[in-house]
């Protein structure tokens, strides 16, 4: 009976359930993505209930449904995919599309907010991790050059861990900074660059970016404009870089852990040595001497200019006195007393001076979370050993970094990060150098490139080794050993930094949530200048110095933000934020200066006689500076019909550094997408998308310091006379203005996205126009006044700008087919003078020298270079004096503009079968670049471009009575004296430049041949960096690089001071993960 | 749920708390520097006493650099490129905006405290200042300056600038007068304010020779300084700042000998003029002239590929325009090397790049930087610690400077003989560089005495400055004479041959630009870059050849031999 009754129910039951809930069952299956990969964290849900699920790292899912329900998969960026469950359906394995119609790609804005990209309406461009990892490069700013329109990367120099300058979008202050503001993982990010002295003394100093690791970056958003940039106030008013790291990315999904390991080796080798001529040697005008130049007799016997001509100071049998062949030196090279050389060109002279350097790269990434994916956690591990091919050059980093997520209970979410980054940078000291040695401070570089060709420059002993003293060809010492200053001259910063932050959030209910970030980013730098005593030149530190200085910068950051989320009808949907955040930062910096070493080779203060605080330019090496921005923000996103969007954003400002101290900002921006609204226009073959975007945003700057109160400087040793030290009072130069305002920056931008041809091509373009007001500019003042500069809002700013990217899939296949992506990305901007706002003053020379660096001049081009020029007559012929000399023209005047007319980076990329080829080629047309480097090769004829100089030479021109020039003069005072080092003007250089950046060979190894390994993927990269550039309009034999900043990270631009030559890199990477 | 409301609570009352540091909005006041308020007199004078000397000294270097006292640069082949504006931007600067700006906002601390000596010789200072940035510029900014309500300061014509100077001295002497605390360090005087009283007195006896062109009644209201007696009379009474030999933190020591004694050898060339006119003017060689000259060696050198690599204008002809006058070229001794004895420096004017000779060429000697005395040694430099170590002096008013005027205004209408005048001058200042030998302080080095020329050189070299003077024709020949005999005393500061040599033409016979056409000489430099390119109320001049108010002599063609 119990058996019966119970098979009756069962039955019974079994009826029901089928009535009434159909046939509930559970389907399982995979969801791959178009090329057939698993994706992971699809969200499946039954359509119309609160079931769902996420697939997990493999693609895997199961779900409980009945048949006649239907599953909707859907992602990110792919068609939302819908599948009925029949009776007969036991597992849907989906394979899911990119939906590149609609492009809901998502991108990280201001405070980490999420948006869909087609809802914005201003430019924003991505970054993706694969276009930042794998590289030799340490510096992440440096990875970015060339991957992003808008974007404008140049180094301070060739040497390895060196400062990066960054730029978007065209210089927009004068005197404020320029440089965009770093955000990693939602909080501010100092990179600031504390070279050792400045431009003139040595400018050795890493951009701190450095201490980010590339290859834990997940994605980098690069916000351009002002309204995109509106949230992050005054200091996103350069463009923001938003980097989030792998340990900040972390989210809450079903992740299977998973170990990534990327191993690289590089060899970081000089790319621009100059093509040394091989014809004539050391002296000046066909005479032998130890002179800097090179022009001296030829290395043939006969003929004019051979070394057998009488004035050649060579002897008759092809030899010539071995430099160390003099009084000074007889007791201490007996050896080469009366010793000779031959006369002839020692092969490699300078290029074996330089090494292979290499550079290892490891990176270790561990991800993974809870079952349930509440819990989710990144930890990684990096280590870069950069060697420069500069010896005595090498970085090395070590990185570590957590990140973790955790839902506490439903309605509480903590999530936090921690970076940790010890940063080793050394170099041989680089300083200011223009042909004629380091006047200021100690370069490596200073005489090296114009090493006569005679010189066996590596086979010389450079040290005397009873003093220790640097030891070289000319008689005085006056040139100091390049080799004596890689042996017994650093400047190193050793740098501790900390970054990371925590953020609790809590969900208030479905529409609203709060949260509260904190973040700190502390970095330790401490750098070491030291030089033992012997150096001979520059005089002030040839007793040996040695300086030690630590920096500590802090920046506190704290924000509070309410999130809302509404439907206010079916079609109009908002999404608002409204918070408050406070920025701190203090700059903290101490040490000590020591000169006069007692035993060589020691450095420690202890060993030196004298001690100082003073270093800087006679500043106090102890600074401080701090300042704190408040901020309150709003902005609300509204969408109607997935087809319109608008955002309104806000903010308001105060800053501690003004008393006149609070902005107000707003911006506005639309986003339409006719290819929503009128779906007529769309076809497969035509337009498949269309998006119109415009936007007006506005922002402001303040200043920095303390510019407004006077002070006074206090020296307590400014002098001695034997009878002791005086201290000393003096007023300071600089005015203080208590009435400086903000300077305030406005932007209109109006762009256009479109897919067409099957999605074959598409075409991103931005045209912008912004312009600077009330500029707070540092200007000089007539010393008359008693004071020599102050703070003031002047002038005006005019910039536009085009950016254009353009994709273009010529071939495509599903899969592992073949397929080929081109990649084009154009820049131009122009930033104008229009107005100085200064009866008084013509130009304000912001960057450089007074008579030799960039001005701001009313009506032209920002980064304008001005110098000495040549005199012109009145129909614009240059003018030649009696000895057939170029006359040079009196004052300071424009003689370049430093901004290129356009910049266009192209990548390719072909696929096929886990083959992947790819490189990225740029080119940058116009802008002028005064070349130190050029001029002095020149002047010191040293290289190919000078082996025509028997002949004699007239200058174009004509002379002072306004005949034509019929002078003739020689060599070179046609090298030497003019275009060497005449006029500045005639070592001003068109900069445009053909570069190949980037190219690599990739292979992924198919997934079949790893299913019995641990292996989830492995790939190997073969890659080079910077393998081929011609400047092309600058001489070719000097191999000039024209991306450097001769002055540093800053505003200016366009001036090389034999700064560094540039590198190139190549090697392999093999990238495995578990 | 209340529960979770306290914790958030909490978490805000933590964050206000902890962020009260992070959002303070009153942080203009820097931290770097001290305020104006805690400024301190004597501090003050200190700084302006020091950075005058210095800035007198940079002056002089361009005076002594137009005059031949020492080798001028030719950058461009002309007088009018020699100089270029920014090359006055630190003078410019130091004396505006540092020492004259801190002596304005010295003086009202001064007066509270009725500080008068202190206010005096900032007055005198700034007299001094003035009237040489009128010197050397012409029109200067005065009435409208050093007042941060006008940034575009006027400029001032040089006669009110020169009259404004006059009434300092005068409110200077009055200062002086005044039972007041001396100063803690006095640089100059130590505190004897009779010598101060002179020092006024005898700058306005510069400016009245100075105007004697454009003021007939100059030359007797000097005669009236002479006649008071109250002026620089003896060396004991010289206007001089005293150096000292600290190398670094702070370095104290003469900035010529800090430039020229470096392990690298000596960095300047001496003035082939200058050497020559003390080598081989008299029959004897100017007793100075081991004082002012270091030779590093003995010859200059006589193998042609040697001269073609280290002197290059030996193995060149002389310019014809030195060869018509009979110009020095080169060497002394030219075209002998053996008759240059080792004396090696540069012609004026010319613009060749350097050599390696920096341990071979003439060095400055110890007198006045501080080096070392030429005792025949001939050692290359190669150290820092050599001779007097740097414990120079810059002269600013010498007593035998004040000698060589009263020559000058005896020759229109002052008193007193030209002749014997020129001969204490000269003696005096013989007797102030003799005096140097006692500074030689490197005691590996010590000076061998046999060759410090005997007293009687003195005598035998003044008769012969006598002897001319009294053959001379005329003022013009008398002038030419007295102004070889004054620059050769203004080594070290030549403020005083500029002026001189503008006011008078004289010497008429002094060595040629190297370049044939140099163009008109500097009669006024070029305003500073600093003050041009930022006051439009200071228009840069066309040229160098634009005189000041006090030189009326004729506006090209003079001086003679440019």
């Amino acid at each position: 009976m119990r058996t019966k009754f119970s098979g009756i129910l069962t039955l019974l039951l079994a009826f029901v359930v089928q009535l009434t809930f159909a046939q509930e069952k559970t389907i399982s299956g995979t969801v791959a993505d178009d090329t057939g990969l698993p994706l992971p964290g699809v969200n499946i849900i039954v359509k119309g209930t609160n079931t769902g699920t996420q697939s997990d790292f493999d693609g895997k899912y199961s779900i409980k449904t009945s048949v006649g329900q239907t599953l909707v998969f859907s992602f990110i960026s792919f068609k939302t995919v819908e599948m009925a469950v029949t009776a007969a359906t036991s597992s849907l394995n989906v394979q899911m599309v990119t939906d590149a119609e609609e492009l809901s790609q998502v991108i990280v804005t201001g405070f980490a907010v999420k948006r869909e990209k087609k809802a914005l309406g201003y430019a924003v461009s991505e970054v993706a991790a694969e276009s930042i990892e794998q590289r030799s490069e340490g510096d992440v700013a440096r990875v970015l050059s060339g991957k992003s329109s808008g974007v404008v990367i140049n180094n301070t120099s060739g040497i390895s861990g060196s400062a990066t300058n960054i730029n978007i979008r065209g210089y927009n202050s004068i005197s404020g900074s320029n440089q965009p503001l770093f955000i990693v993982d939602g909080v501010p990010f100092s990179n600031d660059t504390n070279p050792n002295g400045n431009f003139l003394t040595g400018n050795s100093g890493s951009s701190r970016s450095l201490d980010l690791d590339p290859n834990n970056i997940e994605s980098i958003s690069v916000l351009k404009g002002y309204s995109a940039a509106t949230l992050y106030g005054s200091e996103g008013k350069n463009g923001v870089i938003l980097i989030t790291t792998k340990a900040g990315s972390v989210s809450n999904t079903v992740k299977k852990t998973e170990i990534s390991v990327i191993q690289s080796v590089f060899t970081n080798e000089i790319a621009s040595l100059p093509d040394y001529t091989k014809k004539y040697g050391n002296g000046f005008d066909q005479a032998f001497g130890n002179f800097f130049s090179n022009w001296g007799p030829g290395f043939f016997a006969d003929g004019l200019g051979g070394y057998l001509e009488p004035s050649s100071g060579i002897n008759p049998d092809g030899t010539f006195p071995h430099p160390y062949s003099r009084a000074g030196l007889a007791d201490v090279f007996p050896e080469f007393q009366d010793a000779v050389l031959p006369w002839k060109a020692v092969p490699d002279h300078v290029k074996d001076f330089f090494r292979d350097g290499l550079s290892l790269n490891t990176s270790v990434n561990i991800a993974g979370g809870s079952d349930d994916g509440k819990y989710n956690y990144n930890f990684s591990y990096g280590r870069l050993e950069d060697e420069g091919f500069t010896p005595g050059n090498k970085t090395t980093r070590n990185n570590f970094s957590v990140g973790g997520r955790a839902i506490l209970t439903n309605k509480f979410t903590l999530s936090g990060t921690l970076n940790y980054a010890i940063t080793d940078f050394i170099t041989p000291p680089v300083a200011f150098s223009n042909g004629s040695s380091a006047q200021n401070g100690l370069s490596v570089f200073g005489d090296l490139f114009y090493t006569p060709t005679n010189l066996p420059l590596m086979d010389l002993p450079f040290q005397n080794p009873l003093t220790g003293q640097s030891v070289y060809y000319r008689a005085d010492d006056r040139i100091v050993n390049p080799n004596w200053i890689v042996n017994n001259s650093h400047v190193s910063q050793l740098t501790n930094r900390f970054f990371g932050s925590n953020m609790l959030a809590y969900e208030i209910n479905e529409n609203l949530n709060i949260s509260y970030r904190v973040g700190i980013d502390l970095y330790s730098e401490n750098t070491e200048v030291a030089t033992n005593r012997g150096g001979g030149f520059p005089a002030d530190i040839d007793l040996g110095e040695y300086t030690t200085y630590n920096s500590t910068n802090t920046i506190w950051d704290h924000n509070f933000m309410l999130n809302g989320s509404y439907s206010l009808t079916d079609d109009l949907g908002l999404n608002f934020t409204v918070g408050a955040t406070s920025k701190s930062e203090n700059f903290e910096r101490f040490g000590i200066r020591s000169v006069d070493q007692i035993v060589f080779d020691v450095f420690r203060h202890f060993n030196f006689r004298t001690q100082t605080r003073l270093n800087f330019n006679d500043n106090n090496i102890q600074n401080t500076n701090f300042r704190n921005i408040n901020g309150v923000y709003g902005q609300a996103d509204f969408d109607y019909k997935n087809y319109l969007y608008l955002n309104l954003s806000a903010r308001n400002d105060w800053v501690s550094s003004q008393i006149d101290n609070s902005q107000f900002y707003p911006s506005a921006s639309l986003s339409f997408l006719p290819s929503v609204a009128f779906p007529d226009i769309k076809s497969t073959n035509g337009i498949n998308y269309l998006k119109l975007r415009g936007s007006y945003g506005t922002s402001a700057g303040f200043a920095s310091g303390f510019p407004i109160s006077n002070t006074l400087n206090l020296n307590p040793n400014f002098f001695n006379n034997g009878s002791g030290s005086f201290i000393s009072n003096t007023t300071n130069a600089r005015l203080g203005n208590p009435k400086l305002k903000p300077e305030l920056y406005e932007e209109i931008e109006i762009g256009l996205e479109t897919k067409f041809l099957d999605n074959r091509v598409s075409l991103d373009f931005s045209y912008y126009d912004r312009q600077t007001t009330d500029l707070i500019t540092d200007r000089d003042l007539p010393p008359s006044t008693g004071f020599s500069f102050t703070q003031v809002n002047i002038g005006k700013l005019d910039g536009y700008g085009f950016e254009v990217d353009l994709a273009i899939n010529p071939v495509r296949n599903e899969g592992t087919g073949f397929n080929w992506n081109i990649n084009t990305n154009y820049t131009k901007y122009r930033t104008t003078v229009t107005d100085l706002g200064l009866d008084d003053v013509s130009q304000i020379v912001y960057s450089g020298f007074t008579n030799l660096g960039n001005a701001a001049i009313e009506g032209e081009p920002f980064s304008t270079i001005v110098g000495t020029s040549v005199l012109r007559d009145e129909n614009g012929n240059f003018v030649v004096d009696a000895t057939g000399n170029y006359v040079e023209a009196p004052g300071v005047n424009i003689i370049g503009d430093a901004t290129p007319d356009f910049i266009v980076n192209v990548s390719n990329s072909v696929s096929w079968r886990g083959f992947n080829l790819s490189f990225l080629a740029s080119y940058t047309h116009g802008g002028d670049i005064y070349s130190g480097t050029i001029g002095g090769l020149l002047a010191r004829g040293i290289t190919e471009d000078t082996n025509d100089r028997l002949n004699t030479f007239i200058l174009p021109g004509v002379k002072e009575d306004g005949t034509p020039n019929d002078i003739q003069i020689n060599a070179s005072g046609y090298y030497f004296d003019n275009l060497g080092f005449g006029p500045n003007e005639l070592q001003v250089y068109d900069a445009s430049v053909i570069r190949l950046n980037e190219v690599s060979l990739a292979y992924d190894v198919p997934k079949q041949f790893l299913d019995n390994t641990p292996f989830g993927s492995v790939s190997f990269t073969f890659a080079g960096y910077n393998l081929y550039y011609d400047a092309i309009n600058t001489p070719d034999h000097i191999n000039f690089d024209p991306n450097v900043i001769g002055v540093g990270v800053g505003n200016g631009r366009g001036l090389d001071f034999i700064n560094g030559p540039s590198g190139k890199r190549f090697g392999f990477t093999v990238k495995a993960t578990f | 749920m209340k529960k979770i409301k306290i914790i958030i609570l909490a978490c805000i009352g933590l964050f206000m708390f902890n962020s009260c540091e992070t959002t303070d909005l009153n942080l203009t006041e820097n931290p770097n520097a001290l305020v104006p308020l805690q400024a301190d007199v004597e501090f003050f004078l200190n700084d302006i006493q020091i950075s005058f000397a210095r800035t007198v000294n940079t002056f002089g270097s361009f005076g002594s650099e137009t005059t031949r006292i020492e080798y001028m640069f030719g950058g461009g082949g002309n007088y009018q490129t020699a100089y270029s504006d920014v090359n006055f931007s630190g003078v410019w600067e130091n004396s505006y905006q540092r020492i004259i700006k801190d002596i304005r906002t010295m003086n009202p601390l001064a007066e509270e405290v009725g500080l008068n000596k202190h206010i005096g010789v900032g007055k005198v200072i700034e007299a001094y200042l003035m009237m040489t940035l009128v010197d050397y510029f012409g029109d200067v900014p005065y009435s409208e300056a050093f007042n941060e309500n006008i940034l575009a300061p006027k400029l001032d014509s040089g006669a009110s600038v020169y009259a404004a100077v006059l009434n300092l001295l005068d409110e200077a002497i009055a200062n002086f007068a005044i039972e007041s605390p001396n100063l803690t360090n006095d640089f100059y005087y130590n505190n004897d304010f009779t010598k101060w009283t002179k020092l006024a007195n005898t700058l306005k006896m510069k400016v009245y020779i100075q105007t004697r062109l454009v003021d007939g009644g100059a030359i007797n209201a000097f005669q009236q300084i002479v006649n008071s007696g109250n002026y620089l009379t003896d060396n004991a009474d010289n206007f001089v700042f005293n150096y000292g030999t600290e190398n670094v933190d702070p370095d104290s020591r003469h900035p010529g000998y800090a430039a020229e004694y470096q392990s690298t050898g000596a960095t300047g060339y001496a003035s082939t003029w200058l050497m020559d006119l003390m080598l081989n003017d008299k029959s004897i060689p100017d007793p100075r002239i081991r004082y002012y000259f270091y030779r590093q060696r003995n010859t200059v050198p006589t193998n042609p590929n040697q001269q073609a690599e280290l002197i290059r204008c030996a193995v060149e002809p002389i310019p014809a325009h030195y060869a018509a006058i009979g110009a020095v070229y080169c060497y002394p001794g030219y075209p002998n090397p053996a008759a240059g004895f080792g004396y090696w420096g540069r012609d004026h004017g010319n613009r060749e790049g350097i050599p390696p000779d920096a341990r071979l060429i003439t060095a400055l000697g110890i007198y006045p930087v501080g080096g070392r005395f030429d005792d025949n040694t001939f050692q290359g430099i190669n150290g820092i610690f050599r001779g007097a170590l740097g414990q120079g002096i810059t002269p600013i008013v010498l007593s035998s400077t004040v000698d060589f005027w009263r020559a000058e205004a005896s020759l229109f209408g002052g008193s007193g003989n030209a002749t014997s005048l020129v001969a204490s001058g000269i003696q005096k200042s013989i007797t102030l560089v003799r005096s140097f030998a006692a500074r030689s302080a490197d005691p590996t080095r010590p000076i061998n005495t046999a060759f410090i020329p005997p007293l009687s050189d003195d005598a035998t070299y003044i008769a012969e400055v006598t002897a001319r003077l009294n053959a001379a024709a005329g003022n013009a020949e008398k002038l030419d004479v007295i102004a070889k005999e004054f620059f050769i005393s203004l080594k070290g500061n030549g403020i005083d041959a500029f002026n001189f040599y503008r006011r008078t033409g004289a010497p008429r016979d002094i060595q040629p630009h190297l370049e044939p056409n140099p163009g008109g000489f500097i009669r006024s430099h070029f305003y500073p870059a600093n003050e041009a390119n930022n006051n439009s109320n200071v228009p840069q001049k066309p040229n160098v050849t634009q005189r000041v108010f006090w030189d009326t002599n004729p506006e090209t063609g003079f001086p003679q031999n440019n």
